[in-house]
């Protein structure tokens, strides 16, 4: 039976759709109302409050911290200044991804780092020869994530923080009352956001006190339907969807590299030997088989389908996972990749997804052909290749002071 | 800084001595750094007691490749080698005794006083022995296979090693591939009736590793070692040494002593580039060759970073536990009992079962299972006129003790050793004048072996075809520049020098 993070009970009083799912072992709300779409425009218009709490997380201390993830880590880790956050994978000799996660410089000698999969066994097989502690920190720690517009604002309310100069991708501890926790402004929503960790038994307070000061801003707790369509537009992907583990696929194929997941561009690879990099320096001499792209689908002939059946244009409430053929042209001639999720964007008006493709058909401006099945019969329509942030606000990024320095 | 080596050889062990004079041949400049005093590694004489030295840790030297010998020249720099296993005798707890001997008759004779049946299945062991025996050798002698791939080259090395074993004959063939898996007291018990006489000749099944009579596969370091022991140097391992170094200088090999190296260190294209040694110094080359043991080269002299996944794992779990300890002692004559410079204090395998058994729980058997050697026969001038040197392995004593190798440890086992010594050789403890003794705890720190592990790491079948792991097996290892060549690539430990010759074969 999955087990109940600390913010059960609240959650679990608001979630009157009764729709949960089980996510890393934890109990998590698919959505808190029958239909999600409030969830989805509270992201994108307000704010929405979600518990990640299920993440895995570790803290990473001692002298040689930065060297000891610098060599498990695609990313030079020795070059994160305090402070920052850095989005990273790690992969296994074969440069395959493994996972990917947060890696958050708290001081010096200190790091937090997130991932998906429990990865304390893949970590501490590093540890020989530094002088570094790792500890499993996951169920000691309850964490927020607050995205949307609004978030700024509401989290301004709370704490102590200097939120108007917390850039893109930085951390910092804060205090509300007395209550201590960490910041991070990181999401998975591709928008202004933040994520908060906590102690268990501060968790229900902090709670509380996001809810209590965001009602003003029409904040809603919002459950993983929401934002899993929100991480589509914002072009994110997501393991066990997108790309595999790979420890945890049967056969080779199944397992991607960084460069074919378009996160080459956080691959340091000129550096200190670090896990993979062989390969990589290998892939990047030869090029990768492999890219994952954006796809816009051809919205008149999707209506033309439908209405050769008599029917309206159909499209799904959910974003969907499943893997879906993508051909050079419309006649089904060859097949040059699949796309690994998508959704129908509300706020763009565009049918969107996540593909990957044979590299040399995954230039933008590229057409293509996915199938669609339409009334139990499979057909084809255009689609165009494209950058998979779909949806990219310059609020992500900004601050309204502008003079920090860096 | 000086000019670059064309090799740097890390340990002045026979396979380090090996390695070097071989590339010594070939014209090129090498240097051999060794962290010890002394050169000689586990094949160092050392004077224990006062006017009483011991050739070397080990005690058996039958296992030379002759090769080695013949290419390095080594019986004009003075090595005396003979043609001939030394004998060997098998003595039980109530005096019984059994002398093999290099003459099959004698032995035959010698068996049938304890059993006729036994006396004529030995002439059927040994039979088996020759037959095998050109394979085994060969296998053990060659480059070994390269399994990681198909290569077509490599699918005609492996048919050709499938041809050989086909030509041993189709029952040879089919017995070897049957007992070779087996534990070593059942093989032995298929042969033979006489306690004393098939738990001697299991002794060297059971060196070093963490086996008993009753372990799986036991039988097939048995073959690999009857199958190639056959010489005998009378100045024992340390006379190699003596006459390798010769062979060294004469051919502008440099050897350093008090030389130990920090680290091996690699340029930006991570290949090798040179080492560091722990007084500051370095010394540049391109190649690298470590005798060190697997563990110590890339856990201690390779910056971690360098190392993979895969290889840090296999390395940790290459299995590397010290099982024997080692006791010299100083007589003041010559046992009279002994017949042979070689002695295996026999039992049955319930008696040697039990003497396995508490290292399982790290603990000091109280009856351990004893090798003795007594070099002083084959070299007089390791002890005064008339009086002798007895060296004894003990076998299944573990490195990871209880409580650790105290003073009180050390203590416990030499009176262990000492009372299962007398109860095969009544008296013996009269005559002694002085002693030695080394724990696996000891071997680590004095000889740089990995867990006190003799061989530098144990003799298993999956330790012995990919030795010591499967990125390593054939002397080159993943980081581009540096070898591997001491005990603990293939074939194994022992005095063999094939490791050392074989490393050569993996440079280009
Ligand atoms: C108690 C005992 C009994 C044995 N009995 C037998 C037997 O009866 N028959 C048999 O065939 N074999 C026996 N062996 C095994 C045999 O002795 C070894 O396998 C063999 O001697 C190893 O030779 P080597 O040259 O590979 O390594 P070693 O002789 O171990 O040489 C390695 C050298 O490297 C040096 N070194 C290590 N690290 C460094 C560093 N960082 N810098 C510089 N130098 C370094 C060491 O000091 C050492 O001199 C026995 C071993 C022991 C310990």
């Amino acid at each position: 039976m999955p087990i109940k993070s600390p913010f059960f009970p609240r959650t679990s009083e608001l979630c009157t759709s009764m729709l949960w799912k089980e996510w890393a072992g934890y109990y998590a709300v698919n959505s808190y109302q029958i239909p999600h779409d409030a969830e989805y425009f509270a992201f994108r218009e307000s704010a929405g409050l979600i518990d990640i709490t299920p993440l895995f997380k570790y803290r990473v201390t001692g002298p040689d911290a930065a060297e000891y993830l610098a060599r498990i880590m695609v990313k030079d880790i020795t070059k994160l200044k305090v402070g920052r956050v850095a989005y990273c994978c790690w992969c296994n000799d074969a440069g395959k991804i493994i996972d990917d996660g947060t890696v958050m410089r708290r001081d010096e000698y200190e790091f937090f780092v997130t991932s998906a999969d429990p990865s304390f066994s893949w970590f501490s097989r590093f540890t020989r020869g530094y002088q570094v502690e790792l500890e499993d920190i996951s169920d000691q720690i309850a964490a927020l994530a607050l995205q949307g517009p609004s978030s700024r604002a509401i989290l301004k309310r709370i704490c102590d923080a200097d939120l108007d100069r917390l850039r893109f991708f930085r951390t910092t501890s804060a205090r509300s009352g007395d209550n201590e926790f960490h910041i991070s402004r990181t999401g998975y929503t591709g928008d202004l956001g933040y994520e908060l960790w906590v102690e268990n038994k501060n968790a229900l307070r902090l709670w509380d006190a996001i809810m209590e000061a965001g009602a003003d801003y029409n904040i809603r707790p919002a459950g993983l339907d929401a934002l899993d369509m929100t991480r589509v537009e914002a072009g994110l992907i997501l393991k066990d969807v997108d790309y595999f583990n790979a420890q945890h696929v049967l056969i080779d194929d199944r397992t991607s590299s960084p460069f074919e997941v378009s996160l080459g561009w956080m691959v340091d690879l000129d550096r200190r030997p670090f896990i993979g990099q062989r390969a990589l320096q290998l892939e990047k001499a030869e090029g990768s088989a492999w890219s994952l792209a954006g796809i816009e689908l051809e919205w008149t002939e999707i209506e033309d389908l439908y209405a050769r059946y008599g029917l309206p244009p159909e499209v799904q409430h959910h974003a969907w996972r499943s893997s879906i053929p993508i051909y050079t042209d419309k006649s089904q001639g060859k097949q040059i990749g699949y796309a690994t999720s998508g959704t129908w964007s509300p706020l763009l008006k565009k049918n969107i997804a996540l593909a990957t493709l044979q590299s040399k058909y995954a230039t933008p401006g590229t057409m293509v052909a996915m199938e669609l099945s339409v009334e139990h019969v499979r057909h084809t329509v255009h689609a165009w290749i494209c950058d998979p942030q779909f949806y990219n606000p310059e609020r992500k990024r900004s601050n309204p002071v502008k003079d920090i320095a860096a | 800084m000086e000019k670059p080596y064309d090799a740097i050889i890390i340990g002045a062990g026979h396979n380090g001595l090996i390695a070097a004079t071989y590339l010594g041949k070939k014209g090129k400049k090498v240097v051999v750094l060794e962290k010890n005093t002394f050169p000689g590694g586990l094949a160092t004489r050392t004077e224990f007691h006062t006017g009483y030295r011991s050739p070397g840790i080990l005690q058996d030297s039958s296992l030379l490749d002759y090769k080695v010998v013949q290419d390095l020249g080594l019986e004009s720099k003075g090595l005396v080698i003979q043609n001939q296993r030394p004998e060997i005798m098998l003595l039980g707890r109530n005096h019984d005794e059994i002398l093999l001997e290099q003459d099959a008759e004698k032995s035959v004779a010698a068996i049938a006083r304890h059993s006729k049946k036994d006396a004529q299945r030995y002439l059927d062991y040994l039979q088996f022995i020759q037959d095998i025996r050109p394979f085994i050798q060969s296998v053990f002698s060659n480059m070994p296979p390269d399994l990681s791939g198909f290569a077509p080259g490599q699918v005609m090395k492996l048919g050709q090693l499938g041809w050989k074993l086909r030509r041993l004959g189709k029952a040879t063939m089919l017995q070897l591939l049957k007992v070779a898996p087996m534990c070593v007291s059942d093989f032995l018990d298929e042969y033979f009736e006489t306690d004393l006489l098939k738990s001697g000749l299991s002794f060297p099944a059971l060196l070093g590793s963490f086996t008993s009579p009753r372990s799986a596969y036991t039988t097939l370091n048995l073959l690999m070692w009857d199958c190639r022991s056959k010489c005998y140097l009378p100045g024992g391992p340390a006379a190699l040494i003596d006459s390798l170094l010769k062979a060294a200088e004469s051919l502008g090999v440099e050897v350093k002593m008090d030389s130990e190296v920090k680290s091996i260190h690699f340029d930006d294209k991570n290949c090798v580039e040179g080492i560091a040694l722990e007084n500051g110094d370095t010394y540049l080359s391109p190649i690298v060759l470590s005798s060190a043991t697997p563990r110590h080269t890339f856990f201690d002299l390779v910056p971690n970073y360098q190392l993979s996944f895969e290889l840090e794992h296999d390395v940790k779990n290459y299995r590397s536990r010290g099982m024997t300890a080692k006791m010299n002692l100083a007589l003041d004559r010559i046992p009279s009992q002994v017949k042979a410079s070689i002695i295996r204090l026999g039992s049955d395998w319930a008696t040697m079962e039990l003497a396995f058994d508490p290292s399982k729980y790290r603990q000091i058997p109280e009856e351990p299972t004893l090798e003795l050697s007594i070099p002083s026969l084959g070299d007089p001038q390791l002890a005064p006129e008339g009086h002798a040197v007895l060296s004894i392995l003990a076998h299944h004593i573990p490195y990871n003790l209880e409580g650790g190798w105290t003073d009180a440890a050390k203590t416990t086992l030499s009176q262990a050793i000492l009372s299962a010594l007398d109860s095969y050789l009544p008296g013996i403890s009269e005559t002694i004048v002085g002693s030695e003794i080394i724990t696996p705890q000891d071997l680590e720190n004095n000889y740089g072996l990995t867990e006190g592990q003799i061989f530098h790491g144990e003799h298993a079948i999956d330790q012995i075809l990919a030795r010591p792991i499967p990125s390593c097996a054939r002397y080159a290892t993943p980081l581009a520049g540096l070898f591997l060549c001491g005990s603990g690539t293939f074939p194994g430990g022992g005095i063999t020098g094939t490791p050392g010759r074989l490393a050569i074969e993996a440079i280009r």
